[in-house]
């Protein structure tokens, strides 16, 4: 059952002479619940293809369908709904409010959705992401390898049915880098999440369902592993 | 250019509107200083005139000095001239009968010029040369029945009182004593009446001729007149009181130390205002400088924040700290540089334009050509850049400390801003209340307190200096109209004094036939002039006895009171009668005592009077009348009579041989669409000619009240007073509005990958405008609620000054339960009820989140402008 579909979708920058193609003409789908690690040479367009699927960016041809809604045809307010309920965003700077706790930061898409928030949800997923004796602390008072754990938790507490990483690791030391990457393959199969990665490290690819690496905009190889 | 500098011009090149907005906000604080600078120095200027004007061009003189002493005092160094003012005196001029016998005429005072004087005191001729000998003479501008070379017999006393310049004594005080001489002198013109009055005549003054014991008032004019000069006249004054050392102020005198000797020693009025003046000027410089250094320092932090990265960078690869320090004040240097020369240009021409646009004002609120000048020199321009340069660099030195210690790892994180939990703070209510928008609002403004800080007391400023100046605008303007209920628009005033034994009396028709024609040529002149009411006063010598009063009035008729100031026996009295036309006679009345009614006093059988006195035993009668008394308290020495036109002619028609003496006569006039300046020429003129056409010695003082050119002149200070309190409010609050716009649009800027965060997490365009709506909000609400009440209590302290005034610590002490109600009602209510500027309230609410809500729309455009994709992949912004 695919929860991903796109069809032949293309992001291009400049006109002309100065057109330049970030995503040329891409086709692929993806299943739910399948981890799918996305490489490939900086520029090469994966983030742009991350960002599109996230809706926080428009394609200039193509479509893409999550859970069979065409999700390009979302007007602006929709399409953040669509971002609050079915997308979970990680991204290497963490990007978190400095302003709110650890707790606030992990709960702003349910509060901003203003959904209930389960208490026993909630202690069950900083004790999932190790940080149960930091919820009250601001950002700036966390390592980096804490706070990319908040921003991991903020992804995940919807419960959204996707969750796309942008070099979640990439800003984290190796025992860091390998312990985010563990709550994020756990999640995927206990919850059935799908959860589709940008990466560098190679070991990391490694451990995905299918690879797909990405070459100038197009997709050089798909290779499913398991 | 150094690298550090060559980074810090690209970044004001990059936020050029920044640039722009802090370089117009210090050109904003260099205009207002300047404007400050100049106004003082045209105020100075305006002194000067309107002194030179009013009381002459001299910087000091010495009172009742004796002929012997002059040389002493004039032997100063750096006196431009000096002259001599002899003692007033009292002169008749002759006329002869048909017969050839010398009789009384008209009466004037003599003065006595010396030649400097001329020119150095403010008299100016209307027609003629000055005076060149002692044999010729300046008569008053009501005496042209005269002509210029006509030589006339005057009888003068010799010895009269001393004088300070520009006074005139009423000469009524005098009379002729034993040094009574004649003297025939020349016209050689006559002396303008709106500089001299109508009373005053001049004649030469030959030092040469003094004697030793002549008194003469001798003033001084100085070619530099500073606080030396004024110490040195000072230590010259001579020790008796009657010869005292006087200082014309605002002649030239600048000096602060000058000022604060007056604010310590002189009694004169000019000690008040004198303070009020400095103390405002104070104010104005502080508020400027405060207002000026919050701006620039705000300006040059957030310019700070933004760069710190690039120090961070710099630091790594070796700059020092003081290559760091260095480079705020280079950019101080840069955009002081534009802010001062843009700010200086602008405020001599915006305070020129202002001098220039309310010039017609001035000359008609002073009916003189005197106004405030623009002037402008290297000193001034001086004071103004040494000024700004010290509130810039007072403004650059924080941050250029902070940015010189920041260490490189947090300058390159940009970890300057060190959250804690307790500072970020919010209540659960206002999630309640306003969702997690309005948290993160109110978050947002909390996370950073020194520009939050900032922001609300630029905005509190404006607001507590906004409504201050309206309330101070609309209770001087409600004083004015208080004391401006004028019945008529001229008020027309003839004083009738005697000399010696002669007097006008009510049944002189020589007299009253004059008045009367007088009275009848101006109404037919001007055809736009109504007579409102008419008004005389009548002195009386009366008796307890009836009978003994036809020999009181005889008595007095033959003018033995004014000889012997005596009355003719021990029961007499002297009465006032105030005789009124019946519609003012009724107003009369009801001022006096609102129990009384008109029908008692109009259409009765004899004559009614109103005695404003307590009933006694031992009353005095006026023959044929009836009394009616009134309980007010009489604070006059002697009885006071009202009554209507209509009793008093009864009165004198039953008493044929009774003759009241009339000692002054008023009429009330509205002159419609007429000029006021040219019918009161008119009535100078018409009534001057009722002066010169007495030949009973009668000297007839006219006064003139303008009540139209006073409510023209109090409107026009109103307009001068609001322009400038208004301009200085429009001035502070574009500082406060440039510091605001700064704060908040970086505020938002800085914060740009945190709204791309929340976009990504699913904020709608609705949810990132609901967070400015809340923070807009927030400051708004939170500003009010600092500067309402501060406003109203400012608004409470106007008025204190004028209430208090009325009560004695006595009253204080004994208060009541009641009394503290009717206080709080009176020091409370009252003002807020009658002197709050509503509308300027309103105004406020409305522009305070006018003026947070602009800055947060530009800065919002500013974001949308950016991709949020690479708002959030920045590393940092």
């Amino acid at each position: 059952m695919n929860i991903v579909k796109v069809e032949h979708l293309s992001k291009v920058y400049g006109k002309g002479e100065n057109a330049v193609y970030a995503l040329n003409d891409i086709s692929f789908s993806v299943d739910r619940g399948e981890f799918v690690a996305i490489v490939g040479a900086s520029g090469s367009g994966k983030s742009t293809l991350l960002h599109i699927l996230g809706g926080v960016d428009r394609p200039t041809s193509g479509k893409v369908f999550i859970d069979g809604e065409d999700i390009c045809a979302l007007n602006d307010t929709q399409l953040a709904i669509f971002r609050r309920r079915q997308v979970g965003l990680i991204y290497q700077f963490y990007n978190l409010i400095p302003v709110l706790t650890v707790k606030e930061n992990i709960e702003l898409p349910l509060l901003l959705d203003n959904r209930q928030v389960d208490e026993t949800q909630f202690k069950e997923m900083v004790n999932y992401l190790g940080i149960a004796d930091k919820t009250e602390y601001l950002p700036n008072q966390l390592s980096g390898g804490q706070q990319q754990r908040v921003s991991v938790g903020r992804a995940l507490f919807a419960a959204p049915s996707i969750v796309l990483a942008d070099e979640p690791t990439g800003n984290l030391d190796s025992k860091n880098s390998a312990e985010v990457v563990k709550l994020l393959k756990d999640s995927n199969k206990k919850h059935k999440q799908t959860l589709i990665l940008i990466t560098h490290n190679e070991q990391i690819a490694m451990q995905a369902d299918r690879i797909i690496t990405i070459t100038d905009g197009k997709i050089a190889n798909d290779e499913v592993r398991r | 250019m150094k690298v550090i500098n060559k980074i810090v011009t690209a970044q004001l090149k990059k936020n050029i509107k920044r640039s722009i907005v802090t370089v117009l906000g210090i050109a904003v604080s260099v205009a207002m200083l300047t404007s400050v600078v100049a106004c003082f120095k045209a105020a100075f200027g305006f002194a000067k005139d309107f002194t030179t004007q009013t009381n002459g061009s001299y910087n000091a003189y010495f009172y009742n000095v004796p002929a012997s002493q002059i040389a002493h005092l004039t032997d100063v160094k750096d006196l431009d001239k000096y002259c001599l003012l002899g003692e007033e005196t009292i002169m008749v001029i002759n006329s002869f009968d048909q017969a050839g016998q010398e009789k009384h005429s008209q009466v004037v005072d003599l003065n006595f010029y010396s030649k400097n004087a001329f020119n150095m005191m403010s008299d100016k001729l209307s027609a003629g040369t000055w005076p060149q000998n002692e044999l010729e003479i300046v008569l008053p501008e009501n005496f042209k029945k005269y002509k210029i070379g006509d030589q006339i017999s005057v009888t003068y006393e010799k010895s009269g009182y001393a004088i300070s310049p520009g006074a005139h004594t009423n000469y009524v005080e005098y009379k002729f004593g034993e040094n009574k001489q004649t003297k025939i002198f020349k016209i050689t013109g006559f002396l303008d009446s709106s500089s001299s009055g109508t009373g005053k005549s001049i004649t030469y003054l030959d030092e040469s001729t003094l004697e030793s014991n002549n008194n003469v008032t001798v003033c001084l004019l100085f070619n530099d007149f500073s606080w030396e000069k004024y110490k040195e006249l000072s230590a010259l004054s001579p020790e008796s009181i009657h010869q005292h050392l006087m200082f014309n102020l605002g002649s030239g005198i600048v000096s602060p130390d000058f000022i604060i000797d007056v604010l310590k020693n002189d009694e004169t009025y000019m000690r008040y205002s004198t303070k009020i003046v400095l103390g405002f000027a104070i104010l104005l410089v502080a508020i400027i400088t405060i207002a000026s250094v919050v701006m620039i320092y705000n300006a040059f932090t957030i310019s700070l924040s933004e760069r710190s990265k690039y120090l961070g960078i710099l630091s790594s690869v070796g700059a020092t700290k003081s290559q760091k320090f260095k480079s705020v004040f280079f950019e101080a240097f840069v955009l002081g540089g534009f802010g001062i020369a843009l700010g200086i240009l602008v405020g001599f021409a915006g305070i020129g334009t202002t001098f220039y646009l309310i010039r017609p004002l001035f000359v008609e609120m002073l009916n003189l050509s005197i106004y405030l000048k623009l002037s402008v020199s290297l000193q001034m321009i001086c004071t103004i850049i040494v000024l700004a340069v010290f509130s810039i660099l007072i403004s650059a030195l924080i941050p250029a400390i902070k940015s010189a210690k920041q260490s490189i790892i947090n300058s390159i994180k940009q970890a300057d801003i060190k959250l804690t939990k307790k500072q970020v703070k919010t209540s659960k209510l206002t999630r309640k209340l306003f969702g997690i928008e309005g948290e993160l609002g109110l978050k947002n403004l909390k996370r950073n307190k020194s520009k939050y800080r900032v922001t609300l007391l630029s905005l509190v400023t404006s607001i507590v200096v906004f409504i201050s100046a309206s309330a101070l605008v609309k209770f001087v303007s409600q004083r004015i109209s208080i004391n401006n209920v004028a019945t008529a628009d001229i008020n027309v005033h003839l004083n009738i004094n005697s000399l010696d034994n002669f007097y006008i009396n009510a049944n002189n028709d020589d007299f009253a036939s004059n008045l009367a024609a007088t009275k009848k040529e101006l109404l037919n002149k001007n055809s736009k002039l109504t007579l409102i009411s008419e008004h005389s006063t009548y002195m009386l010598a009366y008796s307890q006895d009836i009978s003994e009063n036809k020999a009181a009035f005889a008595k007095q008729f033959s003018g033995i009171y004014y000889e012997d100031n005596s009355l003719p026996n021990e029961r007499s009295r002297i009465c006032d009668i105030s005789v009124y036309d019946e519609k003012h006679f009724k107003d009369v009345l009801a001022d006096i005592d609102q129990n009384l009614k008109i029908d008692d006093f109009v259409n009765q059988k004899q004559p009614v009077f109103l005695l404003d006195g307590v009933k006694t035993t031992d009353n005095f009668k006026l023959p044929g009348a009836k009394i009616i008394y009134t309980n007010q308290s009489n604070s006059y020495d002697h009885d006071y009579f009202y009554c209507t036109t209509e009793s008093f002619n009864k009165f004198l028609q039953q008493n044929t041989d009774i003759k009241p003496m009339l000692t002054s006569y008023s009429l009330d006039l509205n002159i419609g669409q007429a000029d006021d300046k040219k019918v009161e020429k008119e009535i100078n003129e018409i009534f001057g000619t009722l002066n010169a056409k007495q030949e009973n010695g009668e000297a007839i003082y006219i006064h003139i009240n303008n009540n139209k050119a006073e409510l023209v002149a109090t409107k026009n200070l109103g307009i001068i007073m609001a322009v400038f309190i208004f301009g200085f409010l429009a001035l502070i609050s574009l500082i406060c509005v440039a510091n605001i716009f700064n704060t908040i649009s970086t505020n938002v800027i800085l914060r740009r990958r945190e709204f791309a965060v929340l976009k990504s997490l699913g904020v709608d365009e609705k949810g990132i405008k609901k967070i400015f709506y809340y923070e807009t909000i927030f400051y708004g609400i939170k500003a009010l609620i600092y500067s309402l009440p501060i406003s109203l209590l400012i608004i409470l302290i106007i008025p204190l000054n004028y209430t208090l005034q009325n009560h004695s610590l006595n009253d204080i002490f004994n208060l009541s339960l009641k009394d503290i109600m009717q206080a709080l009602y009176k020091y409370i209510c009252i003002p807020i009820k009658e002197f709050t500027p509503w509308g300027s309230v309103l105004i406020v609410v409305f522009m305070v989140f006018i003026v947070i809500w602009v800055p947060m729309i530009y800065a919002r455009k500013e974001i949308e402008k950016e991709d949020v994709i690479e708002a959030i992949t920045k590393e940092n912004i």
